[in-house]
């Protein structure tokens, strides 16, 4: 029997990548990511710009788009801790804006009370440290199994399991403090 | 090791992971998605000290630097270039230039040594440090007039289309950022001001329901209703069309005509600001 090798897959070409279809279908989710990594309301949407200016760069490496989800989540983690790292480097602008964090509500139907505790919870993840920071919302907030994210944090999944433990301990002190 | 239970299955907890999504947001995707594919620039890192920083580093480097130039440079008296410049050498295409040798009679012109007799015409006064040089004359050549030559192609093409929408993509930003910090008068100028500028930009779309949301919220109802009365005439943003009736209910709210807002608000699918306006027509009854 004759092995047969399959024809290679000509490289994506950079004009395949449609930008706007590619927002269409992640701008959403990824803007919902950027702002629960960041904690920044105000610097979220600037944050998903760069992530699709990333993808635009480095659209050769898209090998398909089946798992282009996980690449994103990928570049997003980068960019946040990118900006983390400039914040850091250039004075805690974080405290500066503090006020800026969240914002305030919008819907009108939305009970105050609810959205006190929703600020609550993000306020706490904002306290974790980046590393537990990133496992925990990638987790609880985002759902994602833990194989996924070590593969997004590059890190083993054992590593992801014992962020995570750490992670919740300190939300659940944090949380025992503000809640009621 | 199995996966672990996740928070929000905590029944403490649920209620609290829950309401976080409310915490999220609002963002306007459409704006987003236009800066996205416009591939205008992301805004740097607001980083409060750094500019002055540099400024004031490279400002005090080009102080001392050029404090230094002054303290090594000879402080001679600077001469003035000559009024009447003299006969220039002739020199001829190819003749080096250095070093100068020159033949004079009853010498040997072999003799590396130079000469102590003074050199005529040619000799080159020593330039000193400081001073104005008049220009090399050049010999004047009767010459065939010729062709202006052929612009240089520089392979920069691009240059005054990627110009103009960089500045166009600045005007529209300066709206979004006063829009996003609720700055809302100004919000209505430099959206304004961007649809004269850009009478068919590529974000004309999105200016313009900028612009009516500017005059919404800037206490504007009578203008509000009569351009989104014009926009919902329009059919290239007939895909807008809930969007802009919803702010056209608000602005109907405002003028007192919550009737016809609640009619406006019956193609709208409902949300928390269509629910807000209802409310605001059952509190005016």
């Amino acid at each position: 029997m004759t092995n047969v090798v399959p024809f290679p897959t000509p490289p994506r070409q950079a004009e395949e990548l449609d930008l706007g279809a590619l927002f269409d279908a992640h701008g959403a989710w990824l803007l919902r990511v950027t702002e629960r990594l960041c904690g920044r309301r105000d610097l979220a949407e600037d944050l998903v710009q760069e992530i699709f200016l990333v993808a635009w760069k480095r659209r050769h490496e898209i090998e398909d788009m089946q798992g282009i989800r996980t690449w994103l989540y990928r570049v997003a983690v980068n960019v946040v801790r990118h900006r983390h790292r400039s914040e850091n480097r250039y004075g805690n602008v974080l405290a500066r804006f503090k006020h800026l964090l969240w914002g305030t509500t919008s819907g009108a139907d939305v009970s105050l009370e609810r959205y006190q505790r929703g600020q609550q919870v993000h306020d706490i993840i904002a306290k974790l440290s980046p590393k537990q920071r990133e496992v925990f919302v990638l987790y609880e907030l985002e759902e994602l199994e833990g194989a996924e994210i070590a593969a997004i944090l590059d890190i083993s999944v054992n590593t992801v399991w014992s962020r995570l433990r750490l992670a919740r301990a300190a939300f659940k002190t944090h949380w025992e403090e503000v809640s009621p | 090791m199995n996966e672990p239970r996740r928070l929000r299955e905590d029944p403490e907890l649920r209620q609290a992971f829950e309401d976080e999504r409310l915490a999220l947001g609002p963002h306007d995707l459409a704006a987003l998605r236009a800066r996205v594919v416009a591939g205008s620039p992301v805004p740097a890192t607001p980083s409060g000290p750094r500019w002055p920083t540099l400024v004031g580093i490279s400002g005090l480097t080009a102080a001392l630097v050029s404090v230094a130039l002054w303290a090594i440079l000879p402080s001679g008296p600077v001469i003035p270039p000559p009024q009447s410049t003299p006969a220039p050498p002739v020199l001829l295409v190819g003749e080096p230039r250095m070093p100068t040798r020159v033949a004079v009679p009853g010498v040997d012109t072999e003799d590396p040594v130079e000469p102590d007799l003074p050199a005529p015409a040619p000799v080159v006064a020593p330039v000193e440090v400081g001073t104005v040089q008049a220009p090399e004359p050049v010999e004047t050549v009767e010459t065939p007039a010729v062709p202006e030559p052929a612009p240089v192609d520089h392979g920069l093409r691009m240059t005054a289309p990627r110009a103009d929408l960089q500045a166009e993509l600045e005007d529209y930003n300066r709206a979004l950022d006063a829009a996003s910090a609720s700055r809302w008068s100004e919000a209505r100028e430099r959206y304004a001001a961007y649809l004269e500028a850009w009478p068919s930009g590529r974000l004309r779309d999105e200016a313009q329901l900028g612009l009516l949301g500017a005059l919404v919220r800037s206490d504007r109802p009578g203008e509000a209703e009569s351009l989104a009365t014009r926009l919902l005439a329009d059919p290239a943003l007939a895909r807008r069309a809930e969007d802009i009736r919803l702010l056209r209910a608000e602005a109907l709210v405002e003028l007192d005509r919550c009737d016809d807002a609640l009619a406006v608000l019956e193609d709208v699918r409902r949300s928390a600001r269509v629910t807000a306006v209802r409310n605001a027509c059952r509190r005016k009854r």
